[in-house]
């Protein structure tokens, strides 16, 4: 759809009217519509809110159904036929509209991503809200273009990951196109190199010029060297393969090239290079040393490593084996050229500058920038400058050995050249080391050789034809012939005994070697030098026997040895004899000693006769030696006993093992005494039996003393078996060492025999009473030990044989035997029973404890109840009697005397009860005071309670009769209290009276007085005798005797704190009599 | 200044009353002032809290003080009066209806100057609190007033 056919469309816009020209017009235009190949598409726009939002297709023609691949179209909305147009294409329904309103037509290309097809599309509005789209499709078109895009790129990216240079030449040889690599390595940007000449790049221009002139005409160019000049200097070998390209018509586009950087190949070979160039050093250095001294070898070896490298100057120090010094070996002569300073050869290593930091580093050290390079101690004046160098160290066995400096390379030191240096280094090295070697041999050789001079013995060395090929020094003064008279003689003419010498010779041929050989060597003057020949055979190399070797030993002062041997052998016999009278002499001493022996000592033989006895044997038994020696003893005891005594002998000499401690009596002139005997067998050198030695000491003393000791363990014994108490011993280990009979029972054994020995905390006293173990270091018994004091225990139990274990308690003491712990006696008791008793003991207090404490709370309780009672029951009493008395008094006259009556009453109620509750008080006071104990004169008491009762009362005739002296035990305020209260009773109860007499009194009946008081007065009937004494309990009405009936409780409880009691006994106007009695002995409490 | 008045203390408002009473009858009713409680007690004692602002110095001639009261118990007041400079000479005289050993001794111990058991019978009581009255207001020579 181009510029032209819209116009034409315009021209068909309907007119003013909307209405179409002509009806042939249309129908004619409809044909050309339907039949276009173009797409096309009648529509209106749908608005809502006066806002586009939609269109609908009125009309279309087939091809747009074709490019569209809708079908059925017309009279449907955009949105329901395209979904997402609106939202993936705005820009679509926003163009439309626009067309549609403004009646201008636009074109413009869309990507319907729906369909996922790109159209052009030209739009106009044939009247308002309506337009028509003619579409083509260019979706195939747009495809392609984005295919050739993505190879374009995928090309390009090809070429500019290259890394090698890539360049494209038009054919007037500006340069086109180049990749990054390119860029590297010329070191201008891209927009410098397109456009400018391609040669500037390059060392050679007119070189690279040629080359690309060849593509032009051969079409291609293969491995033409050129070297890329960069803007900074560096150079880059390459090889340049080159390809003209042509465009598809086949005309000349330029010339493709790519250029291979080849900087590391060059090097490699440049490496190979030096390694032959290495080699023939190598092999030179090797082939000339023979030829030069050391010195000379130094300084070729350096010329080597300065040329190698590329170097101006050397130089070599050696290092001193203890490391501490250099010496300046060899240096070129450029180094120290012009150098004023007299250079000293010898150098401390520690001064030195940086040109020996490879020795302390022990490695090889490079610096490139000399003038910067750290540790510099500066240089001798006259020192050619150094801009840089190379040193390396050669170690042997951890030492530095040699240090090689190499300087002034025109490049920088590298990796590479420490080989090199290394290399020659080592070779000199190597060279240094062989010569050393060489040396080495050259001085054992001549070592040798003094070996054999020095030798004292004669050595010669013999040919295969038997002549002397080599003699030393002891072998021409053997002989007293030189070397050169001896060398190449027939050996065996030198001995007395040629023959013999040529027979030994033959052995050692046929044997590889002889040993000892005795020869004579003839000396020519005719004396005889003995000797002993040792000779082996000697080889070459490839093995084969060249000669022999022969080493005389001159045996001269052997041959005198034996001659004095056989000399010393009579001197020995000598010897002998004088040693037989010494051991006679010794014999004797022995039979003095045996003598001097407070022992009796026999021999018997196995006849049992005495042989031998001491002093000792023949003076207890008082028979000369004589009488006994020789003798049997059949002969000298009677029968019985000889053969007693032989049956032990027998024994002994059967066995060959001594008896030991035999007890016999022996009858002896002071009495029978009791010997022991100990009888070993007595043997000869030989170690045959020939009898028996006894040794006897008299023991009779000593058993005497034993027996006592026996007496009178056994009186302890059976004090310890008739004692109650359980005893036993133990030693240091805890092992029983006695026991008495009451322990065994207590602990239930039958026999001691089955405690003895045994360990006694294991055996009865192994655990707590609970069961649970008891180790021995707890135990106190054994503390006895460690403290050496007593212990004592009650709250462990023994155990019994049975398992049951008994409470025991138990005293242990340790023993003493010579001022130290030997052991322990420990004594014990079944305490069971006692035990038992304690546990009651105790169960009590603590239930008295508890009552006590049940006690105290009940007093505390009794206290404060009484405590409230006082104050609160009370309080209100002085309201009810104020009220009613002021009622009375201010209201009387109201009230009238019935009413005046009744408050009287309450009035009297109101009294009685406040004294009912002083009663009460009194009565709970007298419970809780504390109680004094004093003497208390009842007597004095009673007389004064008479005098206040008479003064208040001083109208009655009341005789009171008062016995004196009754002083008794006890709280004075509360036996004032009974007295008063009884004395008051009684003057209250006689009151109806109109005489009375009142007695206080002491009945002595009984173990203790008894106190009365009696009256004469209105009594009591004796059926409620047990009533009287009950709080608030009277027997006689208010109005007959006022009271509150607490004053008889207050003295019961008065008597029973006393200990004592009070009774009453009366008959109805008899009167009535009170007793009190107390028990003093119990009277506190 | 001669102390002019009576405190009593004293929560029992019949007991206040037949106090009041028996006062009356010897015209020395106007001279009584009462406090129901411990806590009053000693707020009006001490010039605090409702009696802020009394004069410190105006001590009544004797404090007629209950045992059994509430929020702060009589002998507690005593012991207060007594631990303070400004009312430890102030005469207390206990004045309730027990007579217990116990509350004498420890009356007489925190320092009260007397201690009377409320009579039961009215006529006793009226005389024992007129005497009282006389004999503190008028009789009795009062401590030297401390020096604030």
């Amino acid at each position: 759809m181009d510029e032209e056919k819209i116009q034409a469309d315009q021209a068909w816009a309907p007119d003013e009217t909307g209405a179409y020209q002509s009806k042939s017009g249309e129908e004619k235009y409809r044909l050309l519509f339907e039949n276009m190949l173009e797409a096309w598409a009648y529509c209106r726009i749908i608005y809502e809110n006066g806002q586009p939002v939609d269109f609908i297709y009125l009309d279309v023609n087939q091809a747009y159904e074709n490019v569209s691949n809708l079908k059925n179209v017309i009279g449907k909305k955009a949105s329901e036929l395209i979904p997402g147009l609106r939202e993936n294409n705005p820009e679509v329904l926003e163009t439309y509209a626009r067309v549609a309103m403004t009646g201008k037509p636009e074109k413009f290309e869309t990507c319907v991503k729906s369909f996922d097809k790109h159209y052009k599309v030209s739009a106009y509005s044939p009247e308002r809200d309506h337009f028509i789209a003619m579409f083509q499709d260019f979706t195939e078109q747009k495809k392609t273009e984005a295919k050739l895009c993505d190879l374009y790129w995928y090309n390009r990216n090809l070429i500019e990951v290259d890394l090698n240079p890539l360049v494209t030449i038009n054919p007037l040889g500006k340069i086109t196109d180049i990749n990054r690599a390119t860029v590297e390595a010329t070191g201008y940007t891209r927009e410098l190199l397109i456009g400018s000449d391609f040669s500037d790049y390059f060392t050679d221009p007119q070189k690279a010029r040629e080359g690309y002139l060849r593509v032009l005409s051969e079409g291609q160019l293969r491995d033409y060297p050129l070297t890329i000049k960069h803007r900074n200097g560096k150079l880059t070998p390459v090889l340049y393969n080159a390809t003209v390209y042509r465009n598809e018509a086949g005309a000349l586009q330029g010339v493709f090239a790519s250029a291979r950087d080849i900087t590391e190949r060059l090097k490699a070979e440049t490496l190979k290079e030096q390694e032959l160039q290495k080699a023939i050093i190598l092999l030179d250095l090797y082939h000339n040393a023979p030829h030069l001294s050391d010195k000379e070898l130094y300084d070729y070896a350096l010329e080597q490593a300065v040329r190698i490298t590329g170097s101006e100057i050397g130089f070599l120090h050696l290092v001193s084996d203890d490391q501490q010094e250099i010496m300046l070996t060899a240096w070129n002569k450029k180094v120290l050229e012009g150098c004023v300073a007299v250079y000293d050869n010898h150098y401390p290593l520690e001064q030195a500058g940086n040109w020996v930091d490879c020795a302390r580093a022990k490695k090889p050290i490079i610096y490139n920038d000399f003038p910067n390079s750290p540790h510099q101690k500066g240089l001798p004046t006259g020192h050619s400058p150094i801009s840089r160098f190379l040193s390396a160290p050669v170690i042997e066995e951890d030492k530095v050995r040699i240090i090689f400096g190499v300087g002034n390379k025109a490049e920088p030191y590298d990796e590479n050249d420490i080989i090199q240096i290394q290399l020659v280094a080592n070779e000199l090295r190597k060279i240094l080391r062989q010569r050393d070697y060489e040396q080495a041999m050259l001085k054992a050789g001549i070592y040798n050789r003094s070996l054999i001079e020095a030798s004292l013995d004669p050595l010669i060395t013999i040919g295969p034809e038997g002549q002397i090929t080599d003699a030393n020094q002891a072998m021409e003064i053997a002989t007293g012939l030189t070397r050169q008279q001896l060398s190449g003689t027939e050996f065996y003419d030198y001995f007395t005994d040629p023959e013999k010498a040529k027979a030994g010779y033959l052995q050692v041929y046929k044997e590889g070697l002889v040993r000892d050989y005795e020869l004579e060597i003839k000396h020519k003057d005719g004396h005889i030098l003995p000797v002993l020949y040792n000779a082996t055979v000697y080889r070459d190399e490839e093995g084969k026997v060249i000669g022999a070797f022969a080493a005389a030993r001159d045996i001269t002062e052997r041959k005198k040895m034996e001659s004095e041997l056989l000399k010393s052998k009579e001197e020995l016999a000598q010897r002998v004899l004088e040693r037989t009278a010494e051991l006679e002499e010794q014999k004797e001493e022995l039979r003095i000693i045996i003598d001097s022996v407070p022992a009796l000592i026999f021999y018997k033989d196995r006849e049992n006769r005495f042989i031998r006895i001491n002093q000792a044997f023949e003076e207890l038994t008082g028979v000369p030696r004589e009488q006994l020696e020789g003798k049997s003893m059949f002969e000298l005891y009677p029968r019985e006993l000889a053969e007693a005594y032989w049956k032990d002998d027998l024994e002994v000499i059967s066995t060959g093992r001594g008896r030991y401690d035999i007890v016999e009596p022996m009858e002896t002139p002071h009495g029978t005494r009791i010997v022991e005997t100990d009888k070993i067998p007595y043997r000869n050198v030989a170690g045959e039996i020939l009898g028996v030695i006894g040794f006897s000491r008299d023991i009779t003393e000593q058993k005497k003393a034993q027996d006592l000791v026996r007496e009178s363990e056994e009186k302890l014994r059976l004090i310890l078996n008739s004692t109650a108490n359980g005893i036993y011993g133990i030693d240091l280990e805890g092992r029983c060492t006695f026991c008495n009979n009451a322990a065994l029972k207590m602990l239930g054994y039958q026999d001691q025999e089955q405690l003895l020995g045994r360990n006694m905390h294991r055996q009865i006293h192994h655990s707590y009473p609970d069961g649970s173990f008891f180790p021995v270091e707890q135990c106190r018994i054994f503390q006895a030990f460690a403290t050496g004091q007593g212990t004592y225990s009650d709250d462990e139990v023994l155990w019994k044989a049975d398992g049951s274990s008994f409470a025991a308690e138990y005293w242990s003491y340790p023993q003493f035997r010579e001022g130290r712990i030997a052991g322990a006696v420990v004594a014990f008791n079944d305490i069971t029973e006692r035990k038992l008793v304690q546990e009651k003991l105790k169960e009590l207090n603590n239930d008295l404890g508890l009552r006590n404490l049940e006690l105290e709370s009940l007093n505390k309780e009794l206290e404060s109840f009484s405590y409230s009672v006082s104050h609160d029951l009370r309080s209100p009493l002085v309201g009810i009697d104020g009220f009613s008395q002021l009622l009375l008094r201010d209201y009387g006259e109201k009230l009238g005397e019935q009413g005046k009556n009744y408050l009287e009453r309450v009035r009297n109620a109101c009294v009685r009860m406040s004294d009912l509750i002083d009663s009460l008080l009194k009565l709970s006071r007298v419970s809780r005071s504390d109680m004094a104990h004093e003497k208390v004169d009842l007597s004095a008491i009673a007389q004064y309670v008479a005098k206040d009762l008479k003064t208040k009362e001083p109208g009655r005739k009341v005789e009171f009769v008062i016995a004196p002296g009754a002083v008794v035990e006890g709280d004075k305020k509360l036996l004032e209290v009974v007295l008063f209260n009884l004395l008051s009773n009684a003057w209250k109860f006689t009151s109806k009276h109109p005489s009375a007499r009142i007695e206080f009194g002491v009945l002595e009946k009984g173990e203790h007085p008894v106190y009365f008081v009696r009256d004469d007065g209105s009594g009591f009937d004796m059926t409620y005798k047990d009533q009287l004494f009950s709080p608030f309990r009277r027997l006689h009405t208010t109005r007959e005797f006022p009271g509150t009936g607490i004053g008889l409780s207050i003295i019961q409880r008065i008597m029973n704190r006393h200990g004592g009691r009070v009774w009453a006994e009366g008959e109805v106007e008899k009167g009535a009599t009170f007793y009190l009695e107390f028990k003093e002995k119990k009277g506190d409490e | 200044m001669k102390p002019s008045y009576l405190l009593l203390v004293e929560d029992n408002p019949d007991d206040a009353e037949l106090v009041t009473t028996s006062l009356k009858s010897s015209n020395l009713a106007n001279e009584l002032i009462w406090v129901e409680d411990g806590a009053q007690a000693l707020d009006f004692l001490f010039c605090r809290g409702q009696y802020q602002g009394r004069d410190v110095r105006d001590l009544p001639a004797v404090v007629l003080l209950d045992i059994m009261l509430p929020k702060v118990g009589g002998l507690e007041v005593l012991k207060q009066l007594r631990a303070d400079p400004c009312t430890e000479t102030v005469p207390v005289v206990i004045l309730t209806s027990s007579n217990q050993d116990r509350d004498l001794c420890e009356g007489y111990k925190l320092g009260c100057n007397s201690y009377v058991q409320k009579p039961v019978v009215f006529e006793n009581f009226v005389s024992a609190v007129k005497n009282l009255g006389l004999y503190w207001l008028l009789l009795n020579q009062p401590p030297v007033p401390p020096k604030v």
